[in-house]
């Protein structure tokens, strides 16, 4: 921090120390205005995971025991795309399987995120159809998927590519956001530098009111869940 | 006529910009009231984020000294400044210290505050806008004219133009997808290019050292983790003690600003690229920015002015708003918190008429999120405009004879007496009024001569039978 | 009977008297008998509003002297002013060691004219041959400082032979506001012309609202653009449906 700086901060935390040592007068205890232009607008009965994920936008595909090379064969029929499809994985074992799969498939390539951002920049905003990541908390009643980049999966892989696949099913299911803050937050945060919650694919209204998706993220965002999260019977 | 009555005429005469505004505040508003499917559990939530940032302004020192110590900790570089050059001299060393040349903006209020832009501009940095109600409006050498929606004052029609002039696109006013496309294929490659990203903060959580960013667009996400260096501005009141409370001021915050229940993104971060890492930005800094709040906080009627969370439902829900729109404000903060905020902040004095443009209806209290009673905050602000007044004043001596009438009995019944002179009571309304409006006439006999009249009322007065 | 007291405010005083007058019929068919203090004047609400709180507090407290002589309830057939009374006074008196106990006190027992009255007025059994419409302003103090809009829906709206109508925007302010309508006249003029349309659009026989601000803003609108505006006090207008219907 530089001298003028360090001035700043004196003089400002000076001021405020000053401000918070002249007592607050307190309010005489007045009747609470009632707010009568605000009602509920309750929903017949709360979404389940599934309807409040794609009430979001995300695609979901629900899978049972399928094997991986099953799961990646119906996320490709998801994606439903003839032209050819790049992928971008991140590390470690699990990454590394999911790619040797996927090369298997039919007018797929995979490459990982091996090397500084720097270096793969250019190949990540121009050439990457799909970057793919793991997530290991779902919240139910936001339909919100938390994504906490790493070393393996770095930041930009749930970003920059148009369409986003986050492989969710061994995920813990949260029933509100107070849940999950309750008891994850703490330690996600020393773990994490950046932490994303996802609630929809990239959107905006910001032309007119008119809503539209893609406007700077992945427009398409699909979500591998299992049955048992879902809890559907 | 002052510049600012000149700018609401001229609002007030633009059909298009009516329309626009009325289109806009119709569709925030019923997004908002839908939003809210549970009224109790919006209390709960209401009463935590309430507790929580009306504690604020005694607990700024700490706190702020705690965010400082725990983002040291984390790998971010934390700077202070007093006001708004001190901000930009600041930004202006870390990106000179980089050699950037590009920097890329996701939306920030703090940074318009500061004029960023214009300022990076002098100095040879190209600034852009990342945001694309930002990116419309920097288009259009315009300033934001909302908080939450900056170009909520175009239609699509006058955005397709901006595009087809400004950008040599082939925009077509009727798909809002392909507008869309257009700013994204712009601004892909300024993120690519850029060396600094520049964003604000929602809120920064003291204890854990946290910024929390709230987004829909990605464009935030994109400004804090592709450029080599982010630089976080923050006004000081952003700070919270810690997170527990972030669920309820997010749970508001969406709903109040946009009708969402979440925005697509929510974005934690709490420190720069790890060195196992491969991307995010290799520096962090933090400016703290002060410009006048501190002496808010110090003034017990007006403190809760820092409890904001910018979430825009105040001017969503003001008349005087939708009919004039932001740029008539002329100041960043427009509409009721702006009317509250600007004459507070350093060289605010200006903006003092700004309070005149408020009918005291209390919608915007209404509809704050947190609590904010901003027409009681209004009327203070008038009180310590008036008090600052000579006592000579025109409108400070109008009071101080209304006052005798009112204060004595006596007077009052007679001055109602008066009134009724033939071509007195007009002179009672001035021009002003009676430009749009007649002047009202009054009734033959007052309630008080016709009750005195009528049933020789004032028998049954205690005060009278007493006497 | 017993007794209450009658805050007239001077806008009714001056420009509405009947509509005093009413609410003392309404009151007395509620079972209370009204106390007129005849040295009542005004609230303070002008100048409190307007940023003069000092020259306020002083008319505040000679209101809060005439109305607090005995324990009556006060009873003000404006939500404009009994929300300043209400809501208010604690606050701008608070600075007045004197005064601050009683404008607590004053407050505590002070009501709007509907919502002191509403429960005890027997408006669902009403019989009248005459249907009548009438469109709503509900007032922002009505809705935002006393909440008062809820009583006179419920007193005018459940009268078996009105239909009650509310305009689209009927939470937006009509630009009276005051001193704003004479020290933002432009915004203020935009706002009341769309509010008068709008409560015309709903094309009912006439306006009824419990704030006479509100209504003198209106007129005078109408009146300067040779326009129509046939409207009333809620007090009188519940009056003489009360009266109609019993004749």
């Amino acid at each position: 921090m530089n001298t003028n700086s360090q001035n700043a901060r004196e003089k400002i935390l000076e001021r405020l120390r000053l401000a918070s040592r002249a007592a607050a007068r307190k309010k005489p205890d007045i009747q609470k205005k009632e707010r009568i232009s605000i009602q509920d607008n309750p929903l017949s009965k709360p979404l389940s995971l599934r309807d409040q994920l794609q009430k979001n936008r995300f695609e979901v595909i629900v899978v049972r025991n399928e094997t991986l090379p099953q799961i990646l064969s119906a996320i490709v029929e998801e994606i439903d795309e003839s032209r050819p499809l790049s992928w971008l994985l991140g590390n470690g074992a699990v990454n590394n399987s999911i790619v040797d799969h996927l090369q298997k498939i039919d007018r797929q390539t995979a490459h990982q995120f091996d090397q500084p951002f720097e270096t793969l920049k250019d190949s990540i905003f121009n050439d990457i159809d799909i970057g793919l990541t793991h997530c290991e908390s779902v919240i139910k009643n936001t339909g919100t998927l938390v994504i906490q980049p790493s070393a393996d999966e770095p930041r930009t892989l749930s970003l920059i590519p148009p369409i986003h696949v986050i492989i969710a099913n061994k995920a813990v299911v949260f029933d509100s956001l107070d849940g999950y803050f309750a008891q994850e937050i703490e330690l996600s945060l020393i773990e994490h530098s950046n932490l994303i919650f996802v609630s929809s694919p990239s959107k905006t209204a910001d032309i007119q009111q008119k809503l539209a998706y893609g406007a700077h993220g992945p427009k398409r965002v699909i979500v591998v869940l299992s049955d048992q999260q879902l809890n559907e019977e | 006529m002052t510049p600012f009555n000149e700018r609401i005429i001229e609002a007030l005469e633009t059909p298009e910009l009516r329309s626009n505004l009325r289109g806009a505040m119709d569709f925030l508003r019923s997004k908002r009231s839908l939003s809210i499917e549970d009224y109790a559990l919006w209390q709960q939530h209401q009463d935590i984020a309430t507790d929580v940032r009306h504690a604020l302004p005694q607990q700024l020192p700490e706190l702020l000294e705690q965010l400082e110590q725990s983002c040291t900790r984390n790998g971010i570089e934390v700077h202070w400044a007093a006001d708004a050059s001190d901000a930009r001299k600041i930004f202006l060393q870390i990106a000179q210290a980089t050699n950037a040349t590009r920097v890329i903006k996701g939306k920030s209020m703090a940074s318009e505050e500061i004029e960023l832009n214009t300022h990076l501009e002098q100095h040879g940095i190209e600034s852009t806008e990342s945001d694309m109600g930002e990116f419309i409006v920097q288009l259009a050498n315009e300033k934001p004219s909302h908080i939450i929606m900056p170009a909520l004052h175009k239609n699509q029609e006058q955005i397709a133009e901006l595009f087809n002039q400004k950008l040599n696109e082939k925009a077509d006013a009727s798909d809002v997808d392909q507008l869309i496309g257009i700013g994204r294929k712009v601004l892909r490659e300024k993120f690519k290019q850029a060396d600094i990203g520049v964003s604000g903060v929602n809120f920064a959580a003291a204890k854990s050292g946290t910024l929390c960013l709230v987004e829909n667009e990605g464009n935030g996400r994109l400004s804090t983790s592709v450029p080599n260096c982010h630089v976080a501005i923050m006004g000081i009141d952003k700070v919270i003690p810690d997170l527990s409370s972030l669920p309820s001021l997010l749970y508001l915050l969406t709903r109040s600003a946009t009708g969402q229940e979440i925005t697509s993104y929510v974005n934690l971060i709490s420190g720069p690229r790890k060195p196992d890492e491969l991307d995010g930005p290799k520096s962090v800094h933090l400016i703290i920015l002060d410009n006048g709040r501190s002496s808010i906080a110090s003034d017990p009627a007006l403190a809760a002015t820092l409890a904001c969370i910018r979430c825009g439902a105040c001017m969503n829900h003001c008349p005087v708003y939708t009919k004039i729109g932001g740029h008539a404000y002329g100041t960043t903060y427009p509409g009721p918190i702006g009317q509250v905020i600007s004459p507070q902040l350093d060289g605010g004095e200006e903006h003092n008429e700004l309070l005149n443009a408020c009918s005291l209806n209390g919608a915007c209290g209404e509809a704050c999120p947190v609590n904010i009673e901003l027409p009681d905050m209004i009327r203070e602000l008038r009180n310590q405009r008036s008090a600052a007044q000579p006592n000579h004043t025109g409108e400070k001596m109008v009071w101080h004879a209304w006052r005798a009438i009112h204060q004595s009995p006596r007077l009052y019944q007679l001055t109602s007496l008066m009134m009724r002179i033939p071509g007195l009571s007009s002179l009672l309304f001035p021009r002003r009024w009676t430009k749009g409006r007649t002047s009202p006439t009054p009734a033959n006999n007052t309630l008080h001569a016709l009750i005195k009249a009528k049933t020789n009322h004032d028998n049954r007065d205690p005060q009278h039978e007493h006497k | 009977m017993k007794r209450v007291y009658l805050f007239g405010t001077c806008l009714i005083d001056n420009y509405y008297p009947e509509a005093g007058l009413d609410a003392i019929e309404l009151l007395s068919l509620a079972g209370f008998e009204s106390v007129f203090p005849q040295s009542q004047t005004c609230c303070g609400q002008p100048p409190y509003n307007s940023g003069y709180a000092t020259q306020s507090a002083a008319v505040a407290m000679q209101t809060v002297d005439t109305f607090l002589y005995a324990e009556y309830p006060l009873i003000v057939p404006s939500a404009s002013c009994a929300g300043m009374i209400k809501n208010h006074y604690p606050v701008l008196l608070r600075d007045h060691p004197e005064y601050e106990k009683k404008a607590i006190a004053l407050a505590s027992k002070t009501f709007e004219l509907v919502d002191f009255i509403v429960d005890k007025l027997p408006y669902h059994q009403l019989t009248s041959n005459t249907p009548v419409t009438a469109a709503l302003h509900q007032s922002c103090s009505a809705l935002r400082e006393t909440g008062s809009a809820k009583s006179w829906i419920k007193l005018i709206g459940h009268m078996p032979h009105v239909t009650l109508n509310l305009p689209c925007y009927a939470e937006e302010c009509c630009g009276f506001g005051g001193t704003f309508s004479i020290k933002s006249p432009e915004v203020s003029l935009a706002m009341t012309k769309d509010k008068y349309e709008h409560l015309v659009a709903t094309k009912s026989q006439t306006v009824i609202s419990g704030d006479c601000g509100c209504l003198i803003n209106l007129k005078g609108y109408a009146k300067k653009n040779g326009l129509a505006f046939p409207h009333q006090h809620i007090a009188s207008f519940a009056k003489q449906q009360f009266d109609e219907a019993n004749s």
